[in-house]
């Protein structure tokens, strides 16, 4: 474990460094560090069906990206960066994290003109690090993304991504079942539109589908036949209880988001957000999670 | 003796109405302009124009190498006014590149990728706006205002502006402004500039609702 820290951390130093070096050659290198800090309530922390397993907690989470902006030509862009992160729970401190990574994106412009047609790749990875060390891993993601500007006040973008994460942990609870619980894998498409309503304030509204791997807890026994069946991997998920499993199945969630930011000096942001997750699991494992948050973003 | 006495008259009269127009052309009044928005606010990046009813009294002025810059991610000023068959330079004094285009019909044109002052100046040789972006930066915007008389002003911060070097005669003055609702048709006003000086003229001006693309609204967090 602790050599998996350490090289990771010097894997992403000499790729940060590397990317220093560069931007510093090329003079033409625009350098860029965000902050933004949310606090959060999670009502269903377990993705759990059943109301005896659910249980909520509130946290404070904490992002940095800091990296470089290369116009490579005239319609083509290049931006790479470095994403640490941070949640710190009120109650179920095993999910205290951090994470630390990369993304690279690549965007090309089709023209000349506000109104003109873009599309991206983007490659990110990251380290994920839990107080609870079963959740422990990485976390993998690729992504097309494109997008247009239909009007002064509009702004609409779609992204389809491919999302890997891996465990550390994967020890057996049941025999014959995987206890890769953490392992999973997913498709995601995601729709967004910012609506401004001036050049301070603006509405995101946002749309995801998620499909494939959801891992849900159960922290009381649940009733006979339940995971008959459906169940890809189980592991222990001691953050809630000793007796606390998480499996793993086939499902898809959908979100619905909608938020406001609106700048109060040139680099503040403030916002206020709502998520609503519905997932529809094999089975007829199907939870409910509402997520509001508020956030502060400086962009230095 | 009376024809030498006409003589003189004749010549005397000559004389005259040559010093005359010598006085006419020698004299430059001003024409102050205030400008207002609809609630009676100053307004600042507004073009007063001032057309000659009388094409003679146009002179040709002395020449200036208009300049739009970029700095801070934005172009300064944000409204000039030029001569028609001026060439305007476009300096890039931020430290990353910038892609300005216009599609304007008095001018359409684009400077690819630059930075600093490589970009060679740009000629406009038709009498309109100009709108300019940023290809990369969307919420960019300035305007030219490209002029076919040579007696005009921008009014600055505190509304104000002057027209100077104005020969005597009747004029046509009319105000622009990015945000008006109304046509720059609808300002027009009859002058006459005399040998009262200073002349003055005050608008007020109804205006469109300004908006501006968002900085940080930028899709997937690209945003600057």
């Amino acid at each position: 474990m602790m050599y998996s820290k350490t090289r990771c951390s010097k894997i992403i130093s000499f790729i940060f460094i590397v990317l220093s070096i560069i931007a510093q050659e090329n003079a033409h290198a625009e350098s860029f560090m965000n902050f933004e800090t949310k606090l959060k309530h999670d009502d269903n922390l377990t993705n759990a069906k059943f109301s005896s397993d659910i249980v909520g907690d509130s946290l404070v989470s904490a992002v940095v990206n800091a990296g470089y902006y290369w116009q490579l030509s005239d319609y083509n862009s290049l931006r790479a960066q470095a994403d640490l992160a941070a949640e710190v729970y009120n109650t179920y401190h095993g999910l205290n994290n951090v994470s630390l990574g990369g993304t690279v994106f690549l965007k090309h412009k089709w023209g000349l003109g506000l109104y003109e047609p873009w599309t991206a790749v983007s490659l990110s990875a990251a380290r994920l690090q839990y107080n609870q060390e079963v959740r422990d891993g990485w976390q993998y993601q690729a992504q097309i993304s494109a997008g247009k500007r239909i009007s002064e006040h509009w702004d609409l973008w779609a992204d389809l991504a491919l999302q890997k994460r891996t465990a550390d942990k994967t020890t057996e609870v049941d025999p014959g079942v995987s206890g890769a619980a953490f392992d999973t894998f997913n498709t995601a498409l995601k729709l967004d539109a910012i609506y401004a309503f001036d050049d301070k304030t603006f509405l995101t509204l946002g749309y995801q589908l998620r499909h494939g791997d959801v891992v849900s807890t159960t922290i009381q026994e649940a009733p006979s036949g339940t995971w008959d069946g459906i169940v890809k991997a189980v592991a222990l998920d001691p953050t809630f209880g000793a007796d606390a499993e998480a499996y793993t199945i086939n499902g898809a969630t959908q979100t619905f988001g909608v938020s406001i930011n609106t700048a109060i000096t040139t680099n503040v942001q403030l916002g206020l957000e709502y998520q609503r997750y519905i997932t529809h699991g094999s089975g007829g494992i199907n939870y409910y999670k509402s997520m509001p948050a508020v956030s502060f973003s400086y962009g230095f | 003796m009376v024809f030498n006495r006409d003589n003189r008259m004749t010549k005397r009269a000559i004389l005259f109405v040559i010093l005359f127009g010598l006085i006419s052309l020698a004299y430059a009044a001003e024409l102050q302009i205030v400008v207002k928005d609809g609630d009676g606010r100053v307004l600042e990046d507004a073009i007063v124009t001032a057309t000659p009813t009388d094409a003679k009294n146009i002179k040709k002025l002395k020449t200036s190498k208009p300049i739009v810059d970029q700095v801070g991610k934005e172009f300064l000023p944000h409204v000039i006014a030029v001569n028609v068959n001026s060439l305007v330079s476009f300096p890039n004094n931020d430290n990353i590149r910038h892609h300005v285009y216009s599609f304007s019909l008095a001018k359409k044109f684009e400077l690819p990728l630059y930075s600093g002052t490589a970009a060679p100046p740009v000629l406009f040789d038709k009498p309109g706006i100009v709108t300019l972006g940023c290809n990369i930066h969307d919420w960019m915007l300035g305007y030219i205002y490209v002029s076919e008389t040579p007696y005009f002003a921008r009014s600055e911060q505190d509304g104000k502006g002057t027209i100077h070097d104005l020969p005597m005669g009747e004029y046509t003055v009319k105000v622009w402004h990015p945000l008006m609702v109304n046509a720059e048709e609808s300002t027009a006003r009859k002058i006459v500039i005399g040998d009262t000086q200073p002349a003055n003229q005050e608008w007020q001006l109804p205006l469109k609702r300004p908006f501006k693309i968002p900085r940080n609204s930028v899709g997937i967090g690209f945003g600057y």
